[in-house]
């Protein structure tokens, strides 16, 4: 039961009857008594809770997706099978973060009838959001008072990733088409295989005359190469400790480093899928949390979104002797194994440096860390005893990061360390350097 | 684009910025204008409330001054009272009660049992009633009343007057019945009374007796000879007396008896309210959020230790050390060449001494922490210098050239 600013407005004019008519205990009594009396028996007039039929237009077994920043409508359906018309103050909850408007909806169900409430969803963080609960409060006909009660209509929606580097992908694009195999080219060389015969016309170079095709036939032919296609690539992302740092001022919101390397994680894959790669994608901590294998081309995108759309960073130092076994077991040719990680001293040390050799032993590594732009700010600041001290812890952690990426680079590993607006582009040029030169 | 397209783009934005803004505030500039206008407007026209009403001290038209300095003149003393006993006023003596309408009853009493002669100007009925019995108000709206048309001598000697007020009629045949308003219930504007061995006489208008109209007319006349019947005057403008001690009521005793169930009403009131307000629709949510951790907390952490500490040597250590790289790095020094090969190739580019650069880039800790911040002031001054003279070097073209 719930009363209405009516009844506290009727109760209060109340005190003019109390005070010129009836000035008495009384009077308070007979005025008060009378008024809730009304109100319980506007409450027992009102449609029961419990006789709404309430349920979503989507389908329950089916996870609706939306991308983060965007809005989406969710409709909940209110049937009233009574005979009674019933007026409805509804609220169909989500949990916070799912940013659910309007909170409440007021409306009126004839008897026998159904209405839609729309309520839209602008979620602010990544991930899985559940419908909490529906509570309908029905107002009696005086609309003095109601009826209270709730009810659990399930329905999730998955927020995906924003995919904010999508806009560094056509110009990676070209400039991948510049040696792919669209445009032949007749030099051999690293990094190419071979991709035709056809006729010589002129012009072409005369080093790439396959004699002994031209032998067996009557014109003179040509090889044609092109860059290495169907090659794999492994991106594993770090869920742990390294991946829950929040980093700088990310256009408007400052994520954990994990949100950046969602993103190089998609632009990388977008870009060498569109190259004729194979794309897989692995996430784990102390256990695998996300994994995407032998997804084609045109599934790839949208299974990479959906498997990363629940990704939470956590706070435990990663298992690198499970990631480098996951990498072995799922990456059986020569792979690029992509590593999305920290670039934390001792982690590497003690985490990442006994089981890289296994790695490289089969496999290219390039590790991919987010750096924090506010340690470039730190290292700058001069002027009083504490900026001067500030500077030099941050240039202590700055030389840390340069010496582990050193020691990575001289045991062959890839190392590509830039700040979280900067990482997906420089991991995509290293990704096309490399097949340029053929290493994949 | 030249510089004049410049100037004009900028005054053409900075001109729609304007119309922007003006429309936007014309709206509430305009209501609050009217309202400042109509302000104005009332209190012009409005002004001036009624002072001085009656008033011998006031020149203002309401006022009389003029009529008590005519009365002055005539030899009659003209004493202002507020208040007034019966012992006061005296036989031999003209009270004129300005506004009969402001006396309390005590003071209505003493008038009553006061043997003065008495001049009420437009009395209500309970002074009538208390004053002048026998005489009754008539319900009539502005009188004209022209001629006297009595035997009253000082009506008589007036002839017309301006007495456009109220009306009163009277059943007493002694009675003096001057400027009859020409009703059937022959209700009239001056009734002059005897009651008790004095007289009372009541006008039905304050107009002769104000400065605005005092000298049109018989006003004077009649004012005069109403008001100087006697050489004692007793200008009564009756001021509601404070009230007396142990009669004095505090606010509740005015109130009804009663009126704190109202107030209890509105108590039950503000439960209804409390009890709308207060319950929630549906409960609160509650979901897990994700951790996140600055990613510089654990470096401004060691800042803190280092200062804590005084660990200057550590700071002044990791300053070198990056600076040493940076200039290693800009001027070509491998890094197997230790410091003394940076030291001197630094030197020899900025032309300072290489004792100082030696001393800078390698030197001793600071010995406090203002040391340190020279130190790290020094070190960019290095820097800066290292790279000015690489862009001003012939044949390498920098930033500047």
């Amino acid at each position: 039961m719930a009363v209405t600013g009516r009844l506290a407005l009727l109760v209060a004019l109340g005190a003019l009857v109390v005070g010129l008519g009836v000035p008495s205990l009384l009077g308070v009594l007979l005025v008060s008594g009378t008024l809730a009396l009304v109100a319980v028996l506007d409450a027992l007039a009102a449609v029961p809770v419990g006789s709404l039929h309430l349920d979503r237009e989507q389908d329950p077994d089916r996870v609706t997706t939306l991308r983060l920043g965007t809005s989406l409508e969710v409709a909940l359906r209110v049937a009233n099978p009574g005979r009674r018309r019933a007026t409805l103050v509804l609220r169909d909850a989500w949990e916070p973060s799912a940013g659910a408007l309007p909170a409440r909806h007021r409306l009126v169900v004839p008897a026998g009838e159904r209405r839609r409430v729309a309520t839209t969803l602008t979620p602010t963080r990544r991930g899985d959001r559940d419908a909490v609960r529906v509570t309908v409060r029905s107002l009696g006909p005086l609309g003095l008072a109601a009826r209270q009660g709730g009810r659990t209509v399930p329905a999730r929606v998955r927020v995906l990733p924003p995919f904010g580097s999508r806009r560094h992908l056509p110009s990676r694009l070209a400039r991948m088409r510049e040696f792919d195999g669209r445009r032949a080219i007749q030099v051999r060389g690293q990094g190419t295989e071979f991709d035709s015969l056809r006729e010589y016309v002129a012009g072409d170079d005369v080093r790439s005359i396959d004699w002994r095709a031209s032998a067996r036939s009557p014109e003179l032919v040509v090889r044609t190469w092109r860059p290495e296609r169907d090659r794999h690539v492994l991106v594993v992302l770090d869920t742990g400790r390294s991946s829950a740092g929040r980093v700088g001022a990310r256009a408007g919101s400052d994520g954990p480093r994990l949100d950046a390397a969602l993103d190089t994680a998609l632009l990388l894959a977008a870009l060498a899928s569109r190259g004729g790669d194979r794309v897989d994608l692995l996430a784990l901590d102390r256990e695998v949390r996300a994994s995407v294998l032998g997804a084609t081309a045109g599934d790839l995108l949208p299974a990479l979104v959906t498997a990363m759309a629940p990704l939470e960073p956590r706070l435990v130092e990663t298992d690198m002797r499970l990631l480098a076994a996951s990498v072995l077991a799922r990456a059986g040719q020569r792979s690029l194994v992509v590593l999305v990680t920290g670039l934390d001293e001792a982690a590497v040390t003690e985490g990442l440096d006994p089981v890289l050799g296994s790695l490289l032993r089969r496999h290219t590594v390039l590790l991919a860390a987010v750096d924090d732009p506010e340690l470039a700010t730190m290292a700058a600041g001069r002027g009083d005893a504490e900026a001067v001290y500030t500077a030099a812890a941050a240039e202590t952690a700055r030389a840390a990061r340069r010496r582990t990426a050193e020691r990575l680079a001289r045991r062959g590993v890839e190392v590509v360390d830039a700040g979280p607006e900067e990482l997906p582009p420089a991991v995509a040029d290293r990704y096309l350097a490399l097949k340029a030169a053929g290493r994949l | 684009m030249t510089e004049g397209d410049v100037a004009r783009g900028d005054a053409a934005a900075s001109s729609a910025a304007t119309t922007t803004a003006g429309r936007r505030w014309r709206g509430p500039v305009l209501v609050v204008g009217l309202v400042l206008l109509a302000a104005l407007v009332i209190a012009v026209l409005g002004a001036a409330p009624r002072t001085g009403e009656l008033d011998p001290e006031a020149a203002s038209p309401d006022g009389a001054r003029a009529l008590a300095a005519l009365l002055e003149a005539q030899g009659v003393r003209v004493e202002t009272v507020t208040d007034l006993d019966a012992a006061t006023a005296g036989a031999g003596r003209t009270v004129l009660v300005a506004l009969p309408a402001q006396l309390s009853t005590r003071q209505r009493d003493a008038l009553a049992a006061s043997r003065a002669d008495l001049v009420l100007v437009r009395p209500d009925e309970r002074t009538l009633t208390a004053l002048a019995p026998g005489v009754r108000p008539e319900p009539i709206e502005l009188p004209e009343p022209t001629e006297p048309a009595c035997g009253l001598r000082a009506a008589v000697l007036a002839g017309p007057v301006d007495l456009a007020g109220a009306a009163y009629s009277t059943a007493d045949p002694a009675a003096a019945r001057c400027y009859p308003t020409g009703t059937p219930s022959g209700a009239v504007s001056l009734v002059e009374v005897r009651d008790r061995g004095r007289t009372v006489t009541v006008v039905g208008d304050a107009a002769p007796f104000t400065n605005d109209v005092l000298d049109e007319r018989g006003n004077a006349a009649l004012a005069l000879n109403v008001l100087g019947a006697h050489p004692d005057l007793l200008w009564y403008l009756p001021v509601p007396p404070p009230a007396e001690p142990g009669q004095e009521r505090g606010t509740s005793e005015l109130l009804p008896p009663g009126w704190v169930w109202g107030p209890a009403q509105l108590l039950v009131a503000g439960l209804a309210l409390a009890l709308w307000r207060g319950r929630r629709l549906g409960r609160v949510v509650t979901e897990n959020l994700p951790v996140v951790v600055p990613a510089g907390e654990t470096v401004r952490g060691r800042a803190r230790l280092y200062r804590r500490a005084g660990a200057r040597d550590r700071a002044a250590a990791a300053l070198r050390a990056d600076a040493r790289r940076d200039l290693a790095g800009r001027l070509g020094v491998p890094r197997s060449a230790g410091d003394g090969a940076v030291v001197d190739a630094t030197a020899g580019r900025t032309g300072w001494p290489a004792g100082a650069v030696g001393a800078l880039l390698a030197g001793p800790a600071p010995a406090d922490d203002a040391a340190l911040v020279t130190l790290a002031g020094e070190l960019d001054r290095l820097r800066s210098a290292v790279r000015d003279a690489s862009g001003a070097t012939p044949g390498a073209p920098g930033p500047r050239a």
